[in-house]
This record gives structure tokens, sequence and C-alpha cells, in this order.
């Protein structure tokens, strides 16, 4: 175990950056803390190299290593609650096309409303393609854990956008007698 | 025997009550929505992975890099980066 630098392990872990930022600012909702914890997540990695095994899988090591530090941060300043306001998209280099836009707005209101648990796991299996497997590792849980917060997670936020884009598809007399609340049934 | 009008028998005791066409509105919007769950969440998560690595990160790892260099370099081991003593395998909750 020398400590000379092995090219491939610095070079994964920047590949593995782009995708590490991206779940980052899906916990916290705010990119300058999200690439704070990156940067937390790189130098913690980096100086516990000889807890990583070689062949297994290095962004799936590194995402582990930032959910925890992202869990104990957020112990810590509990009171603090994550900021969904512009922060997020006013970073974003390449904004979406205007007509998806608003979508794009109502979407991560809606993601920012699941709890923490449904959010990474929906996050880890459905944007950052990570197994059931993979994400349970990553979470601390069970693999059945995982698959039911990603179908509550799914479930909610078709709730959420139903009820957000409902206009979209319509005059729809049934559809507006229940979300007015009244029994549409019978 | 007319089982042959109903591919599928009743599913619970919803089945018979529900109308046809609700069920089917409600599963179609449903998948519908489903849909864009899928490509929102990616399109969200990729506008961030689409920007690549960030400057700074390039610059902390070559740090890191040349840091280690210079320890193997002076005869420091490995054990000269324990600055951080807490380890990534503390699953929390």
């Amino acid at each position: 175990m020398s400590p000379n630098p092995n090219p491939s392990v610095s070079d994964a872990m920047l590949r593995a950056v782009p995708s590490l930022r991206a779940f980052a600012i899906s916990l916290c909702g705010n990119v300058d803390r999200a690439d704070d914890l990156v940067q937390e997540t790189l130098l913690r990695a980096w100086a516990n190299l000889s807890s990583f095994e070689p062949g297994t899988n290095m962004s799936a090591w590194l995402f582990t290593i930032l959910r925890n530090l992202f869990r104990s941060e957020y112990r810590k300043r509990r009171r603090e609650v994550a900021d969904g306001d512009g922060s997020y998209a006013d970073t974003l280099k390449t904004q979406p096309e205007q007509a998806s836009r608003v979508e794009f707005e109502e979407f991560r209101a809606a993601l920012a409303k699941l709890p923490q648990d449904q959010r990474e796991a929906l996050v880890l299996v459905g944007a950052s393609g990570f197994s059931y497997e993979e994400a349970a590792g990553i979470c601390g849980c069970a693999v059945g854990t995982i698959k039911s917060r990603v179908n509550r997670a799914r479930t909610r936020l078709a709730e959420l956008m139903s009820i957000e884009s409902i206009d979209d598809f319509g005059p729809d007399r049934e559809l507006k007698a229940v979300l007015s609340g009244g029994g549409g049934g019978k | 025997m007319n089982d042959h009008n109903k591919p599928t028998g009743p599913k619970g005791p919803m089945a018979g009550t529900m109308q046809g066409a609700t069920a089917q509105k409600r599963k179609s919007l449903n998948r519908e929505t489903q849909i864009k769950i899928g490509s929102q969440l990616q399109m969200t998560y990729n506008e961030v992975v689409n920007q690549g690595v960030p400057d700074r990160f390039v610059q902390l790892i070559r740090r890191l890099e040349t840091e280690a260099v210079e320890d193997a370099a002076s005869g420091v081991h490995a054990e000269g980066f324990e600055g951080v003593k807490d380890t990534p395998s503390d699953k929390g909750s």
C-alpha cells in the first residue's frame, strides 16, 4: 500500500463528480451546499482510500460517503429547511425550453415535498441508474425497503403532479369532482 | 358460462362498481403521469450531470495527488492522510 496516488482512482473520482453533484443537489436543494458536500465527500474518500475495496463500484462507495455526510450534517442543522428556491435553477447552465420550464419547476417543487428517504431512493434508482441492490447498499437498508420507498415516492409524485397539472388534461368533470372533495363515486 | 365476455374476472370489491371508463381514464392518467415523472426526474438530474466537472474539483484532486507525491518523496506514509478520522462506513440511521 504505497501512498502513490493511483491515477485510475483519481480519474474514477472525477468521473463520479457530475452524478455526485446531481445527487447532492437532490438531497439539499442548494447548489453551493451541494458542492461543499461533494468536496467533503472527495476529501473523506481520499483520506479513507484504504477502506475502498478495489474492484467494487467506486461510484456507489462515493455515494455512500456523501449520503452519510449529508445525514450527519442534516441531523446537526435540522432546523434549517432545504431551500427549494431559485438557487438551483439559476445555476443551471442550460435551461430547459420555455414550454417545459413551468413543468420543470412544478416537478422540482413536488420532488422537494417528498420525505427524504423516498426522495433519495427514487433518485438513486430512477436517475443515478443504481440497481435496487446498490441503492440498498448506499442507504444501508434492505432491498425491499428501497423498493417500497421508490413506489411510495412515485405514487406521491403522481398525486402531486396530477393535481398541479390537472388543467393539462382539459375539462374533466369526474376528476374535478373528485379533486374538489365531492365524493365522485356513484 | 359467459366468461368469454370478461378476459379477467373481477379483482376485488371495487371491480364491480368501478365504471370501466373511469378506471381506464384513471389508469392512462396514471401511466401518463408516471412517464412524465420518469422523464422529469432524469431531466432534472441530467441538467446537473451535463455541467460536467467544475474546475474546483479538478483542482482539488490534483492538489491531493500532488500532496501524496510530495509526502511519498519525503518519506511520509499513507498515514499522513489521517487528518480525517471518521470512517465513511458509518451507516447512519
